[in-house]
Order: structure tokens, then sequence, then C-alpha cells
């Protein structure tokens, strides 16, 4: 099941860029608690029961950056009791938590990045703008599999004729140098029927299978332009939020914070919508 | 040259923009926002100067199928922890192609692998670090070709080298800021990585330093590719007849 393929591919890489540049570098706790909330909605709707093991793993993640930053630092003037002679305060135990939470926020939007947008966007975004790297990355997705068919292949060749002897890295080199002999000579044969066919002329034109429709721009004008308000929040210092010596009373600006939540569960509205048209749809059955 | 005065633009405008910008911004996690800003502009700029430049065929050619060979090196060797044999692809790729290419190799494999096995923010600073690690290769191809000592030397290095920028990556990330003591704790408890990834650079540098060669000078002598070109291939050419 894919979501959110009604837009170009542009918006939703625009929108992960948004969202990311802000959640991972503010150490504003109202900011993550917002990031944190629309990740998991959207991993929960995107992926559903799969989720449940990254979403451990995130909890494990703050739990232990939490617990553990205090004995590393030992700044803040709440003491909750002493390890030796070391003090443990409570304003480093929130700042674990502060870190450990941004980094589980990173882990969870790169898994509802991965799960919306696939390489066929990413190489459809960057293949007219960097041609050059566009193509050497899908030359590179089509060697893998014939590569690592041969490499079977060769295995399995191996095997039958008793090289068990040697060593298994051994073994595994040979292979390998197998497997780049065969196919060097193969490849360089594919650079000269490019070369005949006319690669890196300036005539060459694209195929596009999408244009780039008035809903995208407004897509995208509407993401850029919460990001944007966040961002001004973010340089006017409103939002500046410090641990040590003591928590900072304020941070809070409610603007920015619903900005910036409104930022986060945008895409669930469409998610729902694409749900709500599957299920209705007559051709499900 | 248009290509050179824009990658010089990004060295000398932007990543200081993006210092400022990160302390303006976020005076915390300033140092991490800025790394990772400077991480990601050094490679924008490589690859702009990349797209620009007149490349043949065959150079595009290669980097994909070295690339996709160490891919598939991460693939294969999963079954042993830390033990890869990437560093070494790449390495000897840049010794027999030239540090543009090894630069190439490395900053593929990094990318196209983490589609296997997970994109994440660490993306940028691998790819960084395995695209320096075939460049450095490529700048000092002429002697690390003829002494194979020195080969294993520098693959040994190599490896600590990738493994304490990760480390920095690491602690940037956990903290936002290098703090030194946390720094030192994650380079100790990371110790029996950065020793497993010299092992196995000097192992598999070893074990595929001749093969990979005959390999590449086969090629050289008969499509005529490569900066192995010369003198070298002229007289191993008069050898072989």
């Amino acid at each position: 099941m894919c979501y959110l393929k009604t837009f170009d591919p542009t918006v939703p890489m625009m929108y992960f860029l948004c969202v990311m540049s802000i959640c991972v570098f503010t150490s504003n706790p109202y900011l993550q608690a917002c990031s944190l909330v629309g990740g998991v909605v959207m991993l929960i709707l995107l992926k559903g029961r799969k989720s449940i093991k990254l979403l451990l793993m995130c909890l494990a993640v703050i739990t232990v950056m939490g617990l553990t930053n205090p004995l590393f630092v030992h700044r803040g003037l709440t003491e909750l009791f002493y390890i030796g002679e070391a003090p443990y305060t409570l304003e480093a135990l929130l700042y674990g938590i502060s870190l450990g939470s941004s980094i589980a926020s990173l882990l969870i939007w790169f898994s509802v990045f991965n799960a919306v947008v696939s390489q066929d966007d990413i190489l459809a975004v960057f293949g007219k703008r960097l041609p050059k790297t566009a193509l050497v990355i899908s030359m590179i997705l089509g060697f893998i599999p014939k590569l690592r068919k041969q490499y079977t292949e060769l295995k399995h060749a191996q095997y039958a004729n008793s090289a068990a002897g040697t060593k298994r890295l051994h073994r595994t080199a040979a292979l390998f140098t197998a497997c780049l002999s065969a196919q060097a000579e193969s490849v360089i044969d594919i650079s000269m029927s490019m070369k005949a066919r006319g690669y890196g002329l300036k005539t060459r034109t694209y195929a596009r299978r999408r244009s780039f429709r008035r809903t995208d721009g407004a897509a995208i004008g509407i993401v850029l332009a919460l990001c944007m308000i966040c961002y001004v929040y973010i340089g006017s210092g409103k939002l500046d939020y410090w641990y040590y010596p003591r928590l900072s009373p304020g941070g809070f600006e409610p603007a920015a914070s619903g900005c910036y939540l409104l930022l986060c569960i945008m895409p669930v509205f469409f998610i729902i919508k694409e749900k709500f048209l599957w299920r209705s749809c007559p051709a499900k059955t | 040259m248009k290509a050179r005065i824009v990658s010089l633009c990004i060295f000398l405008l932007c990543i200081p923009a993006i210092c400022v910008a990160g302390v303006v911004f976020f005076r915390d996690r300033a140092v991490s926002f800025a790394s990772t800003g400077v991480v990601l502009l050094m490679l924008a700029g490589y690859f702009y100067v990349y797209e620009k430049k007149n490349s043949q065929a065959w150079e595009l050619v290669i980097v994909a199928l070295m690339s996709a060979l160490s891919v598939l090196g991460r693939i294969v060797f999963a079954f042993l922890p830390s033990l890869k044999p990437c560093s070494a692809i790449i390495i000897l790729t840049a010794v027999y192609y030239g540090r543009e290419t090894g630069f190439m190799v490395g900053a593929f494999t990094a990318l196209v692998s983490n589609f296997y096995f997970g994109q994440g923010g660490w993306t940028p600073f691998q790819m960084l670090a395995w695209g320096l690690t075939g460049y450095f290769a490529g700048m000092l191809g002429k002697w690390l070709s003829k002494n194979k000592i020195l080969l294993l030397i520098y693959s040994a290095l190599i490896g600590v080298f990738f493994s304490l920028l990760m480390d920095i990556y690491t602690c940037l990330w956990m903290d936002g800021k290098v703090i030194v003591s946390r720094y030192i704790v994650q380079v100790s408890s990371a110790a029996r990585v950065t020793v497993s990834y010299a092992v196995s650079n000097i192992i598999f540098t070893g074990l595929f330093m001749q093969p990979f060669g005959r390999v590449f000078k086969r090629l050289c002598i008969k499509y005529g590719i490569g900066t192995y070109t010369t003198e070298a291939a002229a007289s191993e050419r008069t050898e072989v007849k």
C-alpha cells in the first residue's frame, strides 16, 4: 500500500526535509513532543502492527539516554541522590530524556520517510537535476541482483567442486574476484554501447511521467510557510530552552508549537482520506 | 571551470553561512547542525563538480560496478559483524582509477548499501568517511600501487580514521556538541570495532590486492582504460608480447 502518491514526489521530500530539519536540532521540549506525536501517529497509520518493534526500540533509547546522561554530566541544581561523590541531578535526567527523544523522533521519521518515499520517487526528483548521479545509482541497483545471482551460482559450483578444504574467508574472497572478473568485461561492453548510442550528448531529452500541478505548488507553499513560521520563532529566541542550572520557565509559544504540530500531522489527513477511499472502493472485492 | 568556481563558492561562502546559521538558530545544538550542514555541503560540492565534469562512459560504469560489488560485500559478509570488504574494494579501485572515482565509489557504497541497511542521519557521515577513504587512496595511488606493505599500512590507518569519524558523529548526535570525556568514552567503548575495522581492512586488502590488480591491469591492456595506462602498461604489453 502506498500513500501520498497523488502528489508530485517533490512534495513529500520537501515535507520531510522541513519536519526533520527542525525536530533533529531543536532542544525545545514542546517542539520535540509535537514531532514525536506526529511521527508516532504517522508510523502507526502507515505500518500498523509492524511499527511496534521500532516504537519499543525508541522507548528503550529514551530511557537509556535519560538514565545514563546524569552519570556523565553533573550540572543542575536539583540533586536527586549521590553516586559516590557525584550528584545525580534532575536537570541532567530531563536533558538526557530530551536528547533521547530527539534521536527517537529521528528514527521514527526516517522510518515514515522510507514508508512514503520509494527509490523511484528519489530517482524521479533527482533524475532531471543530477542525471549522472541518478544514472549511476540506478546502474548500481541493477548490478546488485546480477552480481548476487552470479555469486550464488559460483558458490554452488564451488561446493560441487569440493573446495571445502580451504578456509571460508578465502573461498568467499575467491568468489568475489570471480564475480569481478566475469562482470568487468561485460560492463565495459555496456559502456561502449552507451557511447555508441550517444551518451553525454547535449541534445538528449527526458520523458516526464507527470507534470507539476497547481495542487503540488499549493502543498509545498503551505509546508514552507508553516516551516518558516517555526524558523522565525526559533531565530527570534522565544523558543530557547535551557536545562542548566535550572529548567527554564518559558520556551512555550502556542503559535510556534501549534504550527509545528500542524506541520507534523498534516499528512495524516491525506492518509486517512486515502484509507477511507480504499475501504469504500467497490473494486476492492 | 564554472563548476570549480561554484564549488569554491560553496566551500568559502555557504559553509561559514551554515556555521553562523547554526549559532543563530540552534544555540544549544549549534555544533551538530553546523557539522551536519558542512558534511552535506561538502558532498553537494563534490557531486556538483562530478555532474559538470565531462566524464567518459566507462568511468561511470566502473564506478557503478565497483560500488555494486562493495555493497554486495557488505550484504554477503553480514554474517561477520563489522568485518566488511567495502573499504578494501574502495581503496583498490581508487589506487587504480584515481581519486575522483575512489570518492564516488565510497560515497555511492554508503548511499546505496543504506537502501538495504536503513537510511539515517549517519548516511552523510558514512558517505564522507568512505569517500575520503577513496580520495586519499587515489591521491597516494602512485606509491600505494607499487608498495604492498604501504598499502596494507594505509588500509589499517584508514580503518581507524573511519571509526574515529563515525564516533564523532555518534557523539554529536547524542550531545549536540563534542564533550571530550564522552568522546573518549565513546572511542574506548568502540575500540573493539575500531580494531576490527583495521584488521578486516588488512585482511581484505591482502586477499584482494593481487586478483583485483590483475583484473584492472587486464582491462587496461585490453581496452586502454584507467590511470594505470602509462609506462607500466606499455612495458607489460611488451612483456606479454
